[in-house]
Formats: structure tokens, C-alpha cells, sequence
């Protein structure tokens, strides 16, 4: 399995960068070493600085291999393309067009088809209209056994739902995704609904929920060989890390001020 | 066995009630909320169950007490560990004080699962002290 170090070493080359150009005014050129040789482990702090400079998003994700919408592969190269560089204004436009509607043969294809759809509407924040595209999407997907695609869909509807606080919601949507998990043979795409699924409850603050998922999804990951989403997974995991870090701190604050009330017998001034 | 963090807590009351509480596995679940189901496998010896999803779904939990502390060890979960609660009394309060030790190699990296895991047994500190309180 590729550890941290490794993910961080390939994702500074795919970006074309030395080394000093990664470490520049986040740390010394020696420490990214030592993190890439996985001699030293980075806190959440460092590793998000080194995540934000390598355009690692959170919300942002690509898949492995995209999947058809077409019998034409310039159709599918374009959506490859569009995807991979998260243009979601311009994959939409793509889509809507007379030229790519027409095309569109086999269920797999429509499957697809409103997948990219919903997924290009969540990212340009037409929220309901996503809703539409990715039920469409499933429209003719076995619920018992849905296929990777599918899985996939049913987890980006959990993820509109935690856009708008909904947990239980999400939670079905999750549920949904990874029913009749064990049956499954592997697509690398699966890697991404452990993400997901991380991110959903990291979007609804429920950071133990979300440390479970990346657990998981690290573990997954590792245990089919793979490096994708590899790099995803320790960024949020970071994330959490800092959030829940943040928070312990204002909880013991509270209790010190809680302390100090008791000891004193009086409110400490709220507002200067 | 490697210290990750500890967490402490006053309670307003005494060292009798703490400390049975701390040692009586069944109450684990009202302050420890993401525990669903406890169930006593042997002398001391309790499987936990947690139905939302955990790093340990499910984990054999030992408890341990001597003198003024009571010892969780827990296997059998992707992480196992062991939590000491040391109790003082102070006037009209019990300190609390929490040790959380690893027991194995854990696939996440520790600097950024302590944060995580402190902030969470923190919390069950703090919905421990609720309960007694109350």
C-alpha cells in the first residue's frame, strides 16, 4: 500500500513541481523530505497547507475511468476532459446539447448521461435540478444490486442532502449506496463512495462518522492495491483532524471559564 | 504501549459514585452515546456493540480497578487500546483524569487521529459528568 509520504511525492510530480517549489513558505525543503520518505508525519495543519498548494479539493472529485455516455468517442473524451478539470459550467453546457441528447442508446448510457448531469448541476449549485438528474440516472438501476455507477449516484444524492443538513436523509442515501456491499466484485470507482461517504458526515459535523468511513476507505483501498482516492482520503482526514482539534479546544475553554465561575461565584464579562 | 492523550474533567461528586460508575460496563452506553449494546461475555469481560459506523463497530472490553483507577482495555477492534481513569477526590469534587494508550499498529497516522479520537472521548467525559450531575 502506498502510504502518505508516497501520495504526497506523486501528487507533487503529477503537478510538475521540485520539491522547494512544494516546501516554499509552507516549510523547510528538508522536512518535505523527511514527509515524503515517511521518516516524519505531517499534523493536519501542514498537510492541509501542502493539500491546498497541490489543488487537492474536498468537493471536487474525479473518478478513476469515467463512464460512457456514448457510442462516440469524441463525446466521451469530452466529458473525460471536462470532468478531470472540474469545467462543471462548461459540462453542462456539453450535455444540454441537441448533438449529445440524440445520442444517448442504451440504458447504461442514459445511466450516465444524468450522473454527469446531476453531478455537473451540484457543482454549479442547481440543487433540485440535481436531485432530478440523479434519480433519472437511476431510473432503471436494480435498488438490491445497483451497479458502481448506481452506488455512485445514490451517494452523491446523500451528498445534496447533507449540502442541506438533512442527515437522516443522507444516511439513507449512504445506506443505499453500499447495499449488498460484500456481493460486489471491484471497480476502482468504489474507492470514491468510502470518500464520500466521509465527507457527507463531515459536511453534517459528525466527524467520528467520517474518521470511520476513511478508515475504511483507506483500508479498502489498500487491500485492492490501489493509490485512488488515496490522496482525498488523508487530506479530509486532516481536515477532521483540524476541525476536532479546534473544537476540543473551545470545549475546554468552556470548562475553565465553567471552573472559574464555580471557583468565584460570579460570571466571567462575555463582551468588553 | 504508547500514550496518545489524555483528558481530564471535575465532577461535583463523590468518589463512591464515580468510581462505580466508571467500573459498571452496562452504563458505558449513557455516556458514551455512540455505544449501542453492551453484553457481558465473561467475569469482566463485555462485547460492545456500536450500530452507527465506528472505527471499532464492535470490541471485547476488559475493565480493570485498582486503588483509584479503573483500566478499559479493548480488542478485538481495528484499534485497540487501553483508557485509565484516575479519580481524586477534592472537596466536593471528583477529578477525573484519563490516559488513552494504543496497543497496536494503526493504519492512520497518529498525528491525525489524536485530534479525532481526543475531541470524542473528551466529549464522553463531558456527557459522564451530565449524567452524574443531574
Amino acid at each position: 500500500m502506498k502510504d502518505l509520504g508516497t501520495v504526497i511525492k506523486e501528487l507533487r510530480k503529477d503537478k510538475k513541481l521540485t520539491q522547494k517549489e512544494l516546501a516554499e513558505g509552507i516549510c523547510a525543503q528538508s522536512m518535505l523530505s523527511a514527509i515524503e520518505n515517511n521518516v516524519y508525519v505531517p499534523n493536519a495543519n501542514l498537510l492541509i497547507k501542502l493539500a491546498t498548494k497541490l489543488e487537492v479539493s474536498l468537493d471536487q472529485v474525479s473518478l478513476a475511468t469515467n463512464f460512457p455516455i456514448s457510442s462516440k468517442y469524441n463525446f466521451n473524451d469530452k466529458v473525460d476532459d471536462l470532468c478531470n478539470n472540474h469545467q462543471y459550467q462548461e459540462l453542462y453546457d456539453f450535455l444540454m446539447q441537441d448533438k449529445v441528447l440524440d445520442n444517448l442508446k442504451t440504458s447504461l448510457q442514459m445511466q450516465a448521461y444524468y450522473y454527469y448531469l446531476g453531478v455537473a448541476q451540484i457543482q454549479t449549485n442547481a440543487i433540485s435540478e440535481a436531485k432530478q438528474s440523479l434519480n433519472l440516472s437511476l431510473a432503471e438501476v436494480n435498488p438490491k444490486h445497483p451497479n458502481t455507477l448506481g452506488r455512485l449516484a445514490y451517494m452523491a444524492i446523500g451528498y445534496v442532502h447533507s449540502l442541506e443538513n438533512q442527515k437522516d436523509l443522507a444516511e439513507e442515501y449512504i445506506n443505499k449506496a453500499f447495499r449488498n456491499w460484500d456481493e460486489f466484485s471491484y471497480e476502482e470507482n468504489q474507492n470514491a463512495l468510502y470518500y464520500l461517504a466521509a465527507l457527507i458526515y463531515f459536511k453534517l459535523n459528525d466527524y467520528q462518522d467520517s474518521t470511520a468511513y476513511i478508515a475504511d476507505g483507506i483500508g479498502f483501498i489498500a487491500k485492492h492495491n490501489s493509490h485512488y482516492m488515496l490522496a482525498n482520503c488523508y487530506f479530509l482526514l486532516a481536515r477532521l483532524a483540524l476541525v476536532a482539534h479546534n473544537d476540543d479546544e473551545r470545549l475546554e475553554a468552556n470548562r475553565r471559564k465553567d471552573l472559574f465561575t464555580e471557583l468565584y461565584g460570579e460570571n466571567i464579562f462575555e463582551e468588553f | 504501549m504508547k500514550k496518545l492523550f489524555t483528558n481530564s474533567i471535575e465532577i461535583n461528586s463523590n468518589l463512591k459514585t464515580v468510581t462505580d460508575i466508571l467500573v459498571n460496563a452496562f452504563t458505558l452506553a449513557k455516556w458514551n452515546y455512540a455505544i449501542s449494546e453492551v453484553t457481558e461475555v465473561s467475569v469482566n469481560e463485555f462485547a460492545i456493540h456500536r450500530d452507527e459506523p465506528a472505527i471499532n463497530q464492535d470490541e471485547i472490553m476488559t475493565v480493570e480497578q485498582n486503588d483509584n483507577e479503573v483500566a478499559y482495555v479493548s480488542k478485538g477492534g481495528k484499534l485497540e487500546y487501553q483508557l485509565t481513569f484516575q479519580t481524586f477526590q477534592t472537596n466536593n469534587h471528583v477529578l477525573v483524569t484519563e490516559n488513552f494508550y494504543i496497543l497496536n499498529d494503526f493504519s492512520l497516522p497518529e498525528t491525525l487521529i489524536l485530534p479525532i479520537t481526543k475531541r470524542a472521548f473528551n466529549q464522553n467525559l463531558k456527557a459522564l459528568k451530565k449524567m452524574i450531575e443531574v
